[in-house]
């Protein structure tokens, strides 16, 4: 009996000569334990060393082999081949971003918008608080709590590429960058607040958001970036009412 | 405290609002006023004229119609105004703001004559 | 405020998104019937606030089978409304009274406790005796 394989077509795009991306197809041997990472360095090792991948650990946590497995955005180190098997498996680049070449998408806008929301402990004492005993910022576990899932984020761009608003407008600032905000105006260590608020609470921000949920459906760190969102919203328009109706409220 | 360049939150709390009512209350409302109440025996004392012109008088009730009616139209303004968006209408957004919102309101004033009317 | 979108520095083939996005994945088309429940709920109210001026004097217009289909269909979407709009408060909603959050469940099966309350409530209300014969 021959040995077990599988298909993969497999989305290229070498510019100039594809003036868009096309389909290849490989076959490769099927062997249970490989994931569709695998898959791709099989076929860049025997069939097409021209393919061209991000990747890094391979073990789910550096965030940069996300890819479209199926029409669905995967970690493709963690989509496993047993669990497609016998069928065939379509690879694509991230959906939503443009491609520069193959599996490779331009990531510059996201990472622009990470850093838009200030993504650092901010408070006017940092420079001038002393160091040494007594002088830390002391946090409870449950006020780590808090904010703990929100910090799990690898950037790994999957809920941006789930996200249908992403994905028509391109100046929504997107869930990783929300659910990031989000993690440091929950940091009970943090008083930046007041100077996040304004970066997402703006019509290119939470208010683009309309809840469809994807994001949080294909994190793969379970980070829940839509309730992030929706709690901002909440904050946000808590703020709002309370400054029409004391506006001289000091927050 | 902080500015932002838009007054969503506004809209987004009437948008709140309405799907609050329309999920706690509505239901019942159109199993009975919709469906039971339209089924019963003509004769029926529960729709009788009188009986329904006593509870439309009643100014509480006018009140309580009043948020029945016009916060689920406030979440139907805000809610379409973005399902068209998902739908791709780029341009002219303001407009749809305008029209949607402009519906709402022209629906909560309707409802405001009707009920005092009453 | 936000910094323009920088045109790809690197050279790329542009993104463009589909149309009928939402026809391609199951949990898109739900969303686009749950966001489409706003519309049967705000065309059930308008109907029912133009039918009030008659119900006083001729409670028979309620009878018109157009006016019960309608709501029979209505009826359909705005429970698939509630349920979504209930499961979604339980992600919205965040309180930490003490050392643990209250779970997005408990405020869930809370409210559904409570619309099941205030249903048969307004259910008895509108269907015995009280307020008016």
């Amino acid at each position: 009996m021959a040995d077990p394989t599988m298909t993969f077509a497999v989305t290229r795009y070498r510019p100039p000569d594809d003036r868009e991306p096309v389909t290849q197809t490989y076959t490769i041997p099927y062997n249970e334990d490989w994931v569709v990472l695998d898959a791709l360095q099989y076929i860049k090792d025997h069939h097409d060393g021209t393919l061209s991948f991000r990747w890094s650990c391979h073990m789910g946590i550096c965030g940069s082999c996300g890819m479209m497995v199926n029409g669905e955005p995967k970690l493709t180190c963690a989509a496993f081949l047993r669990d497609y098997y016998p069928h065939g498996v379509k690879v694509e680049p991230l959906a939503n971003f443009p491609v520069i070449r193959d599996l490779v998408v331009d990531i510059e806008d996201f990472m622009n918008k990470l850093q838009e929301v200030k993504p650092y402990i901010i408070r006017d004492d940092v420079d001038t608080a002393p160091i040494g005993k007594g002088h830390e910022f002391r946090q409870s576990p449950e006020e780590t709590e808090d904010f703990r899932q929100f910090s799990m984020c690898i950037n790994c761009m999957l809920c941006y590429s789930a996200c249908p608003v992403y994905g028509m407008e391109k100046s929504f600032i997107g869930p990783a960058a929300i659910a990031l905000a989000h993690r440091y105006n929950m940091d009970s260590r943090d008083k930046g607040r007041n100077l996040r608020m304004p970066v997402i609470g703006n019509s290119e921000g939470i208010w683009e958001c309309t809840f469809v949920g994807e994001c949080s459906v294909v994190c793969p760190k379970h980070v829940d970036p839509a309730a992030a969102i929706q709690r901002s919203k909440l904050a946000t328009t808590n703020d709002f009412m309370m400054g029409m109706v004391m506006p001289w409220r000091k927050r | 405290m902080y500015k932002i360049n838009t007054i969503e939150p506004f809209w987004w709390a009437l948008f709140g609002a309405g799907g609050f009512i329309a999920a706690l209350l509505l239901p019942a409302h159109i199993l009975v006023n919709g469906i039971i109440w339209p089924n019963l025996a003509p004769g029926d004392p529960t729709v009788s004229a009188r009986r329904l012109a006593n509870l439309l008088g009643n100014p509480i009730i006018k009140l309580y119609l009043l948020a029945l009616i016009s916060l689920p139209l406030f979440h139907w303004a805000h809610r379409f105004r973005y399902f068209l968006f998902d739908l791709g209408l780029h341009g002219g957004r303001m407009g749809v703001a305008v029209l949607c919102y402009g519906l709402a309101v022209l629906g909560t004033i309707a409802a405001i004559v009707v009920l005092l009317g009453l | 405020m936000h910094s323009p979108h920088p045109v790809s520095r690197v050279p790329s083939y542009p993104w463009h998104m589909p149309s009928g996005w939402w026809l391609k994945k199951r949990t898109y088309m739900l969303y686009m019937v749950r966001e489409l429940t706003a519309v049967f709920a705000a065309l059930w109210v308008v109907l029912f606030l133009a039918m009030l001026p008659q119900l006083k004097t001729d409670p028979s217009v309620m009878r018109s089978p157009i006016w019960i289909l309608f709501s029979l269909i209505a009826l359909l979407f705005v429970l698939y409304h509630a349920f979504t709009w209930f499961n979604l408060m339980g992600t919205v909603l965040y309180f930490r009274p003490g050392k643990a959050p209250i779970p997005g469940k408990l405020i869930i099966a809370t409210m559904m406790v409570v619309w099941i309350a205030v249903s048969l409530f307004i259910i008895a209300i509108l269907m015995t005796a009280p307020l008016g014969y």
